[in-house]
């Protein structure tokens, strides 16, 4: 029976991490962990400004949103309207975890806060440790771990342009970047393939 | 020479501008001279440049656009820049324009945002000092004028402190938001321009 189980689990990993790899894609396994160092929002220095444009279901809304490097282990991340008013006020700390500062009554919801928390700690997620990787051709996928949540990350020629969280094998959250060679990244879009909401974030230019 | 030490020390506080608390009488003569130059306005525009402060950024946000008064109450905010976005308040409604993308509806900042903007409408109608929905204090600095509005309604003081309106020569020249976190928005109005003929359709959503 033990047999059995582990055989179904096994198989069942296989297939969710042959969703996002593809097939002839070759493995490398280390026994010991290896870190990955996301590129994006590790500046302390800098604010990270981008105009958000929100999709939720039928209704687009829009924003300001600001993610900050306030200590070497977490960050502040913040939405306003775009006259200024606060949305949401979150930290997210690798040890502390996630601290709500502040949010807007109507939002204050347990779903949307866990659907904000799921988005916003992998966004701006600096380290993560992972065992295997897959690469192909130009392409590297990396499969990892974050708050429980199996996290597949997506690497084309080195740089970092994807992180995807899948639920029951099926696509639950794509972060897409595009390609930027800093840490200021040029476009971002989270998708909610399963509940219609799509963010999209555009940086603030000088 | 004790003397012109002290003064040495004590002209740099004399020279900064004082806030002073504005007498009855003064109060009255503001209101009324703000009620004048509200009577007189039909239209108004200006520029404006927004300026969100908060602790933790290394320097304030910064966006500017212009903004749009037609009697009785159609107002237009236009952000030019670093964004298109355009807010029309026009017969009780609320249209948004988010770079193309039309919206009729905010819930998150349409309220804070109308009492904003009856504020500043009922600055230039005349119509501003509500105190049954504020308490309102009046001071002088300088040759300025600064009004502060504290909200008495619970539900609008979980998101904003105070609210200050700056006049100068009887309009508003600056409006500043500050949130129960001390964060805050500026908005500094620029190049104004009373009763220039404006076409109803800058108000169509």
């Amino acid at each position: 029976m033990q047999r059995l189980i582990i055989a179904f689990l096994t198989l069942n990993l296989m297939l969710s991490c042959r969703s996002v790899v593809p097939s002839g894609s070759q493995k490398i396994s280390t026994k010991t962990a290896i870190f990955f160092y996301s590129p994006y929002f590790t500046d302390a220095a800098k604010d990270y400004v981008f105009k958000a444009s929100i999709d939720a279901y039928s209704r687009s809304f829009g924003g300001i949103l600001i993610i900050k490097k306030i200590s070497p282990i977490t960050h502040r991340v913040v939405m306003t309207t775009e006259f200024g008013n606060r949305v949401f006020d979150f930290e997210i700390s690798e040890e502390q975890g996630f601290k709500k500062n502040y949010i807007l009554e109507a939002l204050d919801k347990k779903p949307i806060l866990a659907l904000l928390k799921t988005d916003f700690s992998l966004l701006v997620n600096n380290k993560f440790k992972y065992f295997d990787k897959y690469t192909n051709i130009d392409k590297e996928y990396l499969t990892t771990e974050l708050n429980k949540q199996k996290v597949h990350i997506t690497l084309e020629k080195g740089q970092l342009t994807a992180y995807r969280i899948l639920k029951n094998r099926r696509p639950y959250l794509n972060i897409h970047f595009d390609a930027s060679a800093g840490d200021f990244p040029t476009k971002v879009l989270l998708d909610h393939s399963t509940r219609k909401l799509r963010i999209k974030l555009t940086p603030f230019t000088d | 020479m004790k003397f012109k030490w002290m003064l040495f020390f004590l002209l740099p506080f004399a020279l900064r501008a004082q806030e002073i608390k504005m007498s009855e009488t003064e109060i009255k003569v503001f209101k009324t001279e703000v009620m004048k130059s509200s009577a007189n306005t039909q239209s108004l525009t200006s520029d404006f440049i927004q300026t969100k402060h908060m602790s933790f950024l290394s320097k304030p946000i910064e966006s500017s656009g212009k903004l749009s008064f037609k009697k009785p109450g159609s107002v237009l905010w236009k952000y030019t820049k670093p964004f298109d976005y355009s807010v029309i308040f026009k017969d009780d409604k609320i249209y948004i324009n988010d770079a193309g993308k039309k919206n009729s509806v905010n819930t998150g900042n349409s309220k804070m945002f109308d009492k904003l903007n009856k504020l500043i409408v009922g600055s230039i109608s005349g119509d501003m000092f509500d105190e049954k929905e504020f308490i309102i204090s009046y001071h002088k600095i300088s040759d300025k004028s600064l009004v502060r509005f504290v909200p008495k309604d619970a539900a609008m003081k979980r998101y904003l402190k105070q609210i200050e309106l700056h006049f100068y020569e009887n309009t508003v020249s600056e409006v500043k938001m500050i949130e129960p976190n001390d964060d805050y928005t500026r908005i500094l109005f620029k190049n104004k321009v009373l009763n220039a003929k404006i076409d109803n359709s800058v108000f169509n959503p």
